[in-house]
């Protein structure tokens, strides 16, 4: 069995989660507009690429890290902390599963390394989108839910979507052009 | 979901991580073949198709594409967007083949399927 490995793998995506949150508040707390709305969310592409990884594993390892980093709200509010958390976590997973059944790999399960071969640019850009639109609208039912004096959640709503959907491509188009430049100076000149 | 064993676990990973590079360099991009890129694609494209892909020095001197400089340039264009890349010969490693990579094959496709359907 292998639950020792999902263990660690939970724990990875925790530590990296919570490190890259910390990092980021530090350089980019700017673009924060509300506390937990930020215009530019760079770690909503990092939250893709943990789910991609880890699987399930990464989503929780996602909910553990936003539920450590976000204690005082969990203090404050636990029932908004905890789904804020869980709505972290579980938008990217959800959206992956949704975007990979309606390929012609229905039946199993979208963690697989077989079924992710199914995976192209496109359909990132696609989980992107709609991993945006679950976590925007998860957070905003949760403040509809359990905090009774938010405002604005419209705005908030398309602050966060925008955010997230920015910050991924950013951060995924980021990551190609390294991907791409560390090949071009391992290739072999003609 | 049926458990997996550790080293099944692993292999996942491996996979995935590897299925995550390759969909992050497909992400959509501008395009980047110009028609003078395309063309010199389909003379190596047909060199290869026909089983005699081109060495490189071979294909500077075809004064038709261009001047050496210019075809040199444009090979480095191709090769630093993904669409080929160099073999050597088996019995002689100084004679570099320039070869479609699978980009450029799928391109090949793309380009195939609007054909057929502009044929339609």
């Amino acid at each position: 069995m292998a639950y020792g490995y999902l263990a660690l793998f939970v724990l990875a995506s925790t530590l990296i989660w919570c490190g890259f949150i910390a990092l980021y508040d530090w350089l980019f707390g700017w673009t924060q507009w509300v506390p937990g709305v930020n215009l530019v969310y760079l770690p909503h592409g990092l939250r893709m690429i943990l789910v991609i990884l880890f699987a399930e594993s990464g989503a929780v390892g996602i909910c553990l890290g936003t539920a450590l980093m976000g204690f005082d709200l969990l203090r404050a509010n636990p029932a908004l902390g905890l789904s804020h958390s869980f709505v972290a976590g579980a938008s990217v997973w959800l959206a992956a599963r949704l975007l990979i059944k309606r390929s012609d790999l229905a039946g199993e399960t979208p963690q697989t390394g077989s079924d992710l071969a199914a995976i192209d640019g496109r359909t990132l850009i696609a989980l992107a989108f709609a991993s945006s639109a679950l976590n925007a609208s998860g957070h905003v039912l949760a403040w509809l839910l359990f905090e009774s004096e938010a405002k604005q959640l419209e705005v908030r709503f398309a602050t966060m979507f925008t955010g997230d959907l920015l910050g991924a491509v950013i951060l995924l188009y980021a990551l190609r052009a390294l991907i791409i430049v560390i090949e071009k100076n391992h290739r072999p000149r003609p | 979901m049926t458990p997996r064993t550790s080293k099944k676990e692993l292999i996942a990973l491996y996979l995935r991580f590897r299925t995550l590079l390759d969909s992050l360099k497909e992400l959509p991009a501008a395009d980047v073949i110009t028609p003078e890129l395309d063309t010199l694609l389909a003379v190596i494209g047909n060199a290869w198709q026909a089983g005699k892909p081109y060495p490189v020095r071979k294909l500077l001197i075809r004064e038709e594409l261009g001047s050496p400089a210019t075809i040199h340039k444009r090979i480095h264009q191709l090769k630093d967007a993904g669409f080929v890349s160099f073999e050597t010969l088996e019995h002689d490693s100084r004679v570099r083949l320039i070869v479609p990579t699978e980009q450029a094959q799928r391109h090949f496709a793309e380009l195939a399927k609007v054909i057929l359907q502009a044929a339609k």
